[in-house]
């Protein structure tokens, strides 16, 4: 076999395989369940946002003004309430996992800073863009009821549980990268997580607790985070038990960094798109077929 | 498996999707996907929280901003800036550094905003001490150009006004 023929297989193979539809439809209501959760998130927060004249809209958000008016917003924030519902359900899929989708991308974004979705959300938000641009309504869901035929196999059921996978890797991988770029292994190996800690006492449970802490268990906990559940985060690709250990990893990490920094919580919005190494558990996946 | 045009259509797509998402981390310095709705570098309206990074060294008593560690939402400090008497004025110099990340324009408001007196309360830091504040130069030179800073970088913030040397 030739290198270009192994590429191409291996290409075919990580994305085109046949899978049933029903991971993927279990993933689709992990995932709307928590865009709904988010929305309360959201609740309470776009009102402090307006008419604050530290902020300006960039982009295409400009086109709705400085601010966008605090009706329409209200709009677009409840049609994203509904549209995330009705695609939770599964019906009418086909649009309504579109609509949620670009709602909770417009929604996310606006409340930040008029032009980003907060890096608490930035994954979440691309992983409800990828369910809801696929056909993740094909089981579990109103459209399969209505429908009645049960769905073939088929290859559009596997790539965006691929995608997913990939995706959550990447952005582990590359913060880790980033704090190496720009922190160096100063960051890991010094005591500059304690330093971030000391400046808010007050906000994490864990907090006292960890500025007592040796100068080298904080250097244990801080390249433990770097190196293990960031810049190793890869593994997680090769194989389920891999997959199962670094799910188990990012979320010891997430609630680490919650209960010593403080708050934290839309960080755990990561943790349920992660939940796409957790599917091999799930019933679908013991009747998966490769071509 | 799908017809070799719509696995064409795919491939392309995927590499859009990663060259998006790859051209975050240059231009934010923190991946921000689909930011691209409103790039700030460039824009003259953009800002951004991001660029506003410190930590302190407890024992130099030395702060600095732009480098070497954690992101930091200043959107909480704004906040409090807001809510919380800082009655005291603080003394400090501002000295250059390196330029590691970008700064934004809403960097140099929180400077404006008095976050470092903030900083500087929390961390017990007595007023009229000497506190060296490195920062990146573009911000250096909004501040300068923005006359909020004098040749011999120091300035003294005061509350509730501007901030003037």
């Amino acid at each position: 076999m030739s290198g270009t023929n192994f590429v191409f297989n291996k290409w075919n193979s990580f994305w085109f395989a046949k899978r049933n539809p029903q991971p993927l439809s279990i993933y689709r209501v992990l995932i709307f369940s928590g865009l709904l959760v988010v929305y309360w998130f959201f609740w309470d927060r776009h009102e402090s946002f307006f008419n604050c004249e530290l902020y300006q809209t960039v982009g295409v958000y400009s086109l709705f003004g400085i601010p966008c008016s605090s009706y329409l917003f209200k709009i677009a924030y409840w049609a994203g309430i509904l549209t995330a519902f009705l695609a939770l359900l599964g019906l009418g899929y086909k649009w309504t996992g579109k609509l949620a989708s670009l709602f909770a991308l417009f929604v996310s974004g606006y409340i930040y800073n008029f032009h980003e979705v907060y890096h608490s959300y930035h994954m979440f938000i691309i992983v409800v863009l990828i369910v809801g641009f696929s056909r993740a309504g094909g089981s579990l869901s109103f459209d399969a009821w209505l429908q009645k035929n049960s769905m073939e196999d088929s290859w559009e059921f596997h790539w965006p549980l691929q995608m997913v996978r990939l995706y959550v890797v990447y952005v582990y991988w590359i913060v880790g990268i980033e704090k190496l770029y720009y922190g160096g292994f100063e960051w890991a190996f010094s005591e500059n997580l304690q330093m971030i800690v000391f400046v808010n006492p007050q906000k994490g449970l864990l907090a006292p607790w960890f500025l007592s802490l040796s100068k080298y268990s904080v250097i244990l906990i801080a390249s433990w985070s770097l190196f293990v559940a960031e810049f190793l985060s890869p593994i997680a690709l090769f194989g389920k038990k891999a997959g199962y250990f670094m799910w188990f990893n990012w979320l010891i990490f997430h609630i680490g960094v919650s209960l010593t920094l403080g708050g934290h919580l839309g960080f755990f919005s990561q943790v349920l798109c992660a939940c796409v190494f957790l599917l091999p558990l799930m019933p679908g996946e013991q009747s998966r077929n490769t071509n | 498996m799908p017809s070799p045009r719509r696995r064409i259509l795919f491939s392309i797509f995927q590499l859009i999707f990663w060259f998006i998402v790859f051209l975050q981390v240059p231009i934010h310095g923190e991946m921000y996907p689909f930011s691209f709705f409103g790039m700030y570098k460039g824009s003259k309206l953009g800002i951004s929280y991001q660029a506003f990074t410190w930590r302190i060294f407890r024992d130099e008593k030395e702060i600095c901003v732009g480098k070497n560690s954690q992101n930091y939402q200043i959107e909480n400090l704004l906040r409090e800036i807001l809510l919380k008497e800082v009655k005291d004025k603080n003394r400090f110099v501002l000295k250059k550094g390196k330029s590691i990340n970008k700064v934004s324009r809403l960097e140099v408001k929180a400077i404006e905003k008095q976050v470092v007196p903030v900083i500087l309360s929390r961390c017990n830091i007595e007023p009229g001490s000497r506190i060296q504040v490195r920062i990146t130069h573009r911000a250096w030179k909004k501040l300068t150009q923005a006359s909020i800073v004098k040749a011999d970088r120091e300035l003294v913030v005061y509350k509730g006004e501007h901030v003037g040397n």
